[in-house]
């Protein structure tokens, strides 16, 4: 499988504070990939340069050899979903999916409808199909948000903490949606805190300490192999959260 | 006191149709301009663009915020023409009241769209969405819903200050009030009457725009 991105030697600053130091990463296409690390190591700053949505202050990201410098140059190729959902509230649930597919890929009414009625199904929403998503639970609303990613069929989709505003029931429902969808080969990449939940399904795991990569691995590698002070500490530290 | 007498204007109801009609024409035609403008300028207002375009923006509101609907009124109907530009009564009130409330209502949208989470750009931007389609599908219809409210009083502001254009030579409510006061000499009885006109115009708008709050309310946050 191929390489979908290619992250050199990337930094990023606001202002005069450094946030990510000079990182190197790849992501292959089919792998899922679990970003872990303390608030404010730099992991939203690292996916949002992925995405488009920070510009990097240097360094490159390539996305199939293309590189990223703003949402348009993504090219509908990365979704994101978001820690807080950013559903659209004038929309219903099954417009929430149906309008993107028709503004932007002038998509026929009741073919996009139908699209937007196998993905709801896709993700147990389907009965909320005519509500508007205020009226969603947040593992609900989570989930139409995973659903309006896939609709744009994008090649890897990002998630910045989707469980975080979620409670455990609800952060479990969502990670179930996430096992499935990695189940079916879709490249991901996951910031989350929720390592207990990842650690089932992420092919690898990244760690970030202080905008750097401090270590990386398959989950093994990362749980019970490796000996670094700051990761132990890290997940010391999450497992009792996790409780 | 002299006893009331209502009676006095009965032979003069068959002119209240048509500046009922003029009152209503101009409020009407002038908030549909209006809300026009005040899209348009709020809109361009928020965005990224060259100085010469917001400098023309912000002149256009501060002037007309900052000076009396009646001498913009007189601008427009008696000014204009000397610049070879001639237009009817109506057409200038339409246009003035139009200008003076997208003006204050421009303000409006903006504050509205400026209020619209960021996070709602960002969903836009990375399913796809340029910033046109993002304006047009994604933040307008939210900070429309936002801004119902002050639209709808504009309306009703709007509706009461066609009074105004009682000094063009045209024959609205008021200006017909003091038709038929300077025929009958009983003021009180006209412009009660009058009131109660005006009255039950905005009154039907308040009423309207608190279904239509109640319907767009079903999607709010
Ligand atoms: N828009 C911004 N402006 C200034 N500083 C920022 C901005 N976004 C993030 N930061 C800073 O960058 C650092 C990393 O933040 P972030 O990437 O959000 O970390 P994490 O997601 O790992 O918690 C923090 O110190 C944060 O304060
Ligand atoms: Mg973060």
């Amino acid at each position: 499988m191929g390489e979908l991105i290619k992250i050199s030697n990337l930094s990023k600053s606001f202002g005069d504070i450094k946030v990510l130091h000079s990182l190197d990463m790849q992501v292959e296409s089919g792998e899922v990939v679990a970003i872990i690390g303390a608030s404010g190591s730099g992991k939203s700053t690292l996916v949002r340069c992925i995405a488009g949505l920070e510009p990097v202050s240097g360094g490159e990201i390539l996305l199939d050899g293309v590189p990223v410098v703003n949402t348009a140059s993504t090219n509908g190729k990365v979704g994101m979903v978001f820690q807080n959902f950013n559903l659209f509230p004038h929309y219903t649930v099954g417009q929430n999916i149906s309008m993107p597919l028709r503004t932007i890929l002038k998509m026929k009414k009741e073919l996009a409808a139908q699209k937007a009625k196998d993905l709801l199904n896709k993700v147990h929403i389907l009965d909320k199909f005519e509500q508007y998503p205020n009226s969603l639970s947040g593992g609900q609303k989570q989930r139409l948000a995973i659903a309006r990613a896939l609709a744009m069929e994008p090649e890897i989709i990002i998630f910045d903490e989707p469980t975080s505003s979620l409670d455990p029931e609800l952060a479990h429902e969502v990670f179930e949606t996430i096992k499935d969808l990695a189940k079916e080969g879709q490249t991901m990449l996951i910031v989350t805190h929720q390592i207990n939940a990842v650690r089932r399904f992420a092919s690898r795991i990244v760690f970030l300490n202080k905008g750097k990569i401090e270590a990386q691995g398959t989950p093994d590698y990362i749980f019970n192999q490796i000996d670094n002070h700051d990761l132990k500490q890290f997940l010391r530290q999450v497992n009792f959260e996790d409780i | 006191m002299r006893n009331l007498d209502f009676w006095v204007i009965a032979p003069y109801f068959n002119l209240f149709p048509e500046a009922v009609a003029i009152t209503l024409k101009v409020g009407i035609g002038g908030f549909i301009l209006a809300i026009i403008l005040s899209i348009i300028a709020g809109s361009l207002r928020t965005r990224k663009l060259c100085k010469a375009v917001h400098f023309l923006l912000a002149a256009y509101v501060e002037f007309f915020r900052g000076t009396p609907l009646l001498v913009q009124l007189f601008i427009v109907y008696y000014g204009l023409p000397s610049f070879g530009i001639k237009i009817g009564p109506m057409t200038a009130s339409i246009v003035t009241m139009g200008l003076n409330s997208g003006a204050y209502l421009s303000e409006v949208v903006r504050a509205a769209i400026l209020s619209v989470d960021r996070g709602q750009y960002e969903a836009s931007a990375m399913l796809g969405y340029n910033s046109l389609q993002t304006t047009m599908h994604i933040i307008l219809p939210q900070a429309l819903r936002i801004a119902v409210p002050s639209f709808m009083n504009g309306f009703s502001s709007m509706i009461k200050e066609t009074s105004l254009i009682s000094v063009l030579p045209v024959v609205e409510l008021t200006k017909l009030g003091n038709q038929i006061y300077a025929k009958t000499y009983h003021p009180f009885e006209i412009y009660i009457t009058m009131a109660i006109i005006y009255f039950v115009m905005t009154y039907s708008v308040t009423f309207f725009a608190k279904c239509l709050e109640r319907r767009l309310s079903i999607w709010v946050n």
